[in-house]
């Protein structure tokens, strides 16, 4: 999956992006239904354990993040996908 | 009692460990790993060929992971287990002690560092060179000391030689699996029956290693029970054949296998993976120790 153009769009947004593109491909499968970084996908159903552990596995290649805190995956970090990104903001590695 | 250098009698050290350490000895072969019916992290079904290798007959007990504990040369380290109940080792004020009748019971609440811990502490009792860095959890697979089992192995020897869906036959038996709802004969002797480890307070818990039938391997509860910390970190797969997969070369998930006594049927399949942060430290989760075959 190739990342959203960095040129165009905030670093944050860029998380996004690429969260709810990951979401519509390996989630959602391509159902066409639209999910808001704001929408709460666990109480919604949208996404279970073993999702989460997808889309940080994807998120970590991602941005070559070398390690989460296990302190830091809790439920409450993945109640929206902005939470998730404000999360994974973090732990991105400072432009050269 | 774990065996130590002092045990081995016999001429040939190869069988001493093996059956010191019960381990089986599972013939390499070809399989096809996953399921394109499963859940998205068993897609897409591929082929895969694994060496021969050894494998725990059982998962780790509570006695044998309590006498790493105890060991001089362990270096044990707290944060590896936890002891919160449900628990079946509990931390007094200056040491620790196995929970009554507990000892045959598979060693839960403990993270993929302290599994790791423990085969390369096995490895050194053996004169085996340790397998894992327990620093940066990189591995040198070629060592001949004790190991996890590597995902693919472990799909492969739950299958048996026929490569059961279930392990033990395609038709799932909910007899056979200590699993959610498990109702069989041995349901008196789980951890909760018998209030062994605070498990008396829940409906759902363990029952002791061996108590149910092994599979055609002769390796007992690989579905159901606990889940089975497994060497390789998690990603998912690629559609290509593999030859001796070993996990993706970075990532904080490590993979478990088997389900375990908290499940639903669902996830009491030999394709089916999960995945958890390496520190973490459950009461649904154990281990079983592997070995290389040597040439």
């Amino acid at each position: 999956m190739s990342r959203v153009n960095a040129l165009v769009v905030a670093p944050e947004e860029e998380i996004v992006l690429d969260i709810i593109s990951f979401f519509n491909s390996d989630i959602l499968n391509n159902d066409a239904a639209e999910i808001s970084e704001h929408a709460d996908i666990i109480s919604e159903g949208l996404i279970d354990s073993m999702g989460i552990i997808r889309l940080l596995t994807h998120l970590q290649i991602l941005y070559d993040i070398k390690d989460f805190d296990n302190t830091d995956l809790t439920l409450d970090n993945f109640r929206t996908i902005q939470r998730i990104a404000d999360m994974i903001a973090r732990y991105r590695k400072p432009s050269p | 009692m774990v065996a130590t250098q002092q045990t081995l009698t016999s001429t040939n050290p190869l069988e001493d460990i093996a059956a010191l350490c019960r381990l089986v000895r599972i013939p390499g072969g070809t399989f096809l790993m996953g399921d394109d019916d499963g859940f998205p992290q068993e897609r897409p079904a591929h082929e895969v060929q694994v060496d021969s290798f050894w494998a725990g007959k059982y998962c780790v007990t509570v006695r044998e992971y309590f006498e790493f504990i105890q060991s001089a040369d362990s270096n044990f380290q707290e944060l590896w287990c936890d002891f919160v109940d449900p628990c079946f080792i509990r931390k007094r004020v200056s040491d620790y002690v196995i929970t009554e009748d507990a000892a045959e019971f598979p060693m839960v609440q403990v993270s993929f560092v302290g599994a790791v811990a423990y085969c390369n502490w096995l490895s050194r009792q053996f004169g085996l060179a340790p397998v894992y860095d327990l620093d940066s959890l990189e591995a040198d697979l070629s060592q001949n000391g004790f190991r996890l089992l590597k995902e693919a192995e472990w799909e492969y020897a739950c299958g048996g030689p026929r490569q059961w869906k279930y392990g033990y036959g395609d038709s799932f038996r909910p007899d056979l699996s200590c699993y959610r709802k498990y109702a069989g004969e041995f349901k008196q002797q789980r951890a909760a029956s018998l209030h062994v480890g605070g498990f008396g307070l829940y409906d759902y818990s363990p029952l002791p290693v061996g108590t149910l039938p092994p599979n055609d391997y002769g390796l007992y509860e690989m579905i159901g029970n606990v889940n089975e910390w497994c060497h390789d970190r998690y990603g998912p797969y690629d559609k290509q054949a593999q030859v001796n997969p070993q996990g993706k070369p970075t990532g904080s998930f490590r993979v478990i296998r088997g389900g375990s006594f908290l499940d639903e049927v669902d996830k009491l399949r030999k394709t089916y993976r999960h995945a958890i942060h390496y520190s973490s430290k459950c009461t649904i989760d154990g281990f079983r120790i592997a070995r290389n075959v040597e040439s």
